[in-house]
């Protein structure tokens, strides 16, 4: 089966992009490549939101409202990623840095896939790419060990920073991925997180 | 360095690269060769770049599209690396490979279906309650100068000059 790619990390104007939701629709056309904005505005094609919070409580509040409005909820980690995989309801862990044994297990179990960002390599160098790099080597070990999914996205701002299939298809390989964890990464899981919010809407009617 | 005589089944097979440079600024044959350069020693070392033999053959400032030669082991990689190139000279850009061939006249015939440039135009319009300078064009895609302040500030942290809007965004008349 031909390799796809859909990138559900992408920024317009309406947040911190330059270009304009349809220009960057147009433009992943041109790549061959489909799209999700992740401006936190509803839009007629692929949509998510960041949602942050302080504790358990509010997160579980503010997943509940997202959920009937978007296809996608972000959960933006780092420091947080213990909170962010605690409940069931985000569909990704972004910035999550190195996740520890905790957060890998939690992941797996509630389904929470952990990002994988390009642009974090093409916006860094030296001793700040390295350790990104390194960020993403432990991630891949530590997947293939608990078993949570990895999700490749572009992070894009702009037109420019959109990539297309074999781009990102060499760079996974080029971290050391194998080809089915590549096409797990860049298709599987996103159309998986799509899906179930289809069926979700089935379920209610 | 005299040049060493080997046998056809001795000698490195070859791939060759087309790729197309995407950027809002005219970019140099000179500054896009030392970019590339410079990433791949940076990503892959001294020694892995010396098993690629790696060669810059040529690149076209106004199609865009430049040629790069390598080892077939090593295609990969090399993608990889052009890939993961954002910014020249403080200028963003884009790499995007065009086509692998084996050979570099079956490349040419691929790549020349392949490539599409922007029309240079100067008109003024409005972009919702903004006014704006259409400066390229292409089918239905239309980069703009904005004249909002903080849009201009973005799109100076991003090295870039012009938004990317459709035609159907811009209500546009000829100056």
């Amino acid at each position: 089966m031909k390799l796809k790619f859909i990138d559900l990390k992408t920024y317009s104007v309406n947040s911190v992009g330059v270009d304009s939701p349809t220009r960057l629709i147009e433009e992943a056309k041109l790549l061959k490549i489909d799209i999700g904005l992740c401006d936190g505005v509803r839009y007629p094609y692929l949509s998510g939101i960041f949602v942050d919070a302080k504790n358990k409580k509010e997160l579980l509040k503010k997943i509940k409202k997202a959920r009937s409005l978007y296809d996608y909820i972000l959960f933006r980690g780092g420091e947080k990623n213990r909170l962010g995989v605690s409940v069931k309801g985000i569909d990704i862990l972004t910035d999550a840095g190195a996740v520890d044994p905790y957060v890998a297990r939690m992941a797996s179990k509630n389904e929470i896939a952990v990002e994988i960002c390009i642009g974090d390599l093409i916006h860094t160098s030296k001793s700040s790419r390295i350790r990104t790099l390194k960020c993403i080597h432990h991630n891949i070990k530590f997947s293939r060990k608990y078993g949570f999914d990895l999700i490749v996205t572009s992070g894009a701002r702009n037109r420019y920073e959109l990539k297309n299939v074999k781009s990102t298809s060499e760079i996974l390989k080029f971290l050391g991925m194998e080809d089915e964890e590549i096409k797990h990464a860049m298709l599987d899981v996103p159309r998986k997180i799509i899906e179930r919010k289809k069926e979700e809407v089935k379920i209610l009617g | 360095m005299a040049k060493i005589k080997m046998s056809k089944s001795m000698r490195e097979k070859k791939r060759y690269l087309a790729f197309v440079v995407r950027s809002d600024f005219y970019i140099t044959k000179k500054e896009i060769s030392l970019a590339i350069w410079h990433t791949l020693m940076n990503l892959l070392g001294e020694m892995k770049v010396s098993k690629l033999h790696y060669r810059f053959l040529e690149y076209d400032g106004d199609s865009r599209v430049g040629i790069v030669v390598c080892s077939h082991k090593f295609i990969g990689e090399v993608i990889a690396c052009l890939s993961l190139i954002g910014n020249v000279n403080n200028k963003r850009v884009s790499i995007v490979p065009l086509a692998v061939s084996g050979t570099i006249k079956a490349l040419r015939r691929k790549v020349s279906r392949r490539v599409f440039q922007f029309r240079e135009v100067n008109y003024n319009g409005k972009w919702g309650e903004k006014d704006i300078k259409v400066a390229q064009i292409y089918n239905n895609l239309i980069d703009v100068e904005p004249f909002d302040e903080e849009i201009c500030e973005r799109l100076r942290e991003m090295n870039m000059k012009f938004v990317g809007l459709v035609r159907e965004e811009v209500k546009f008349k000829e100056e």
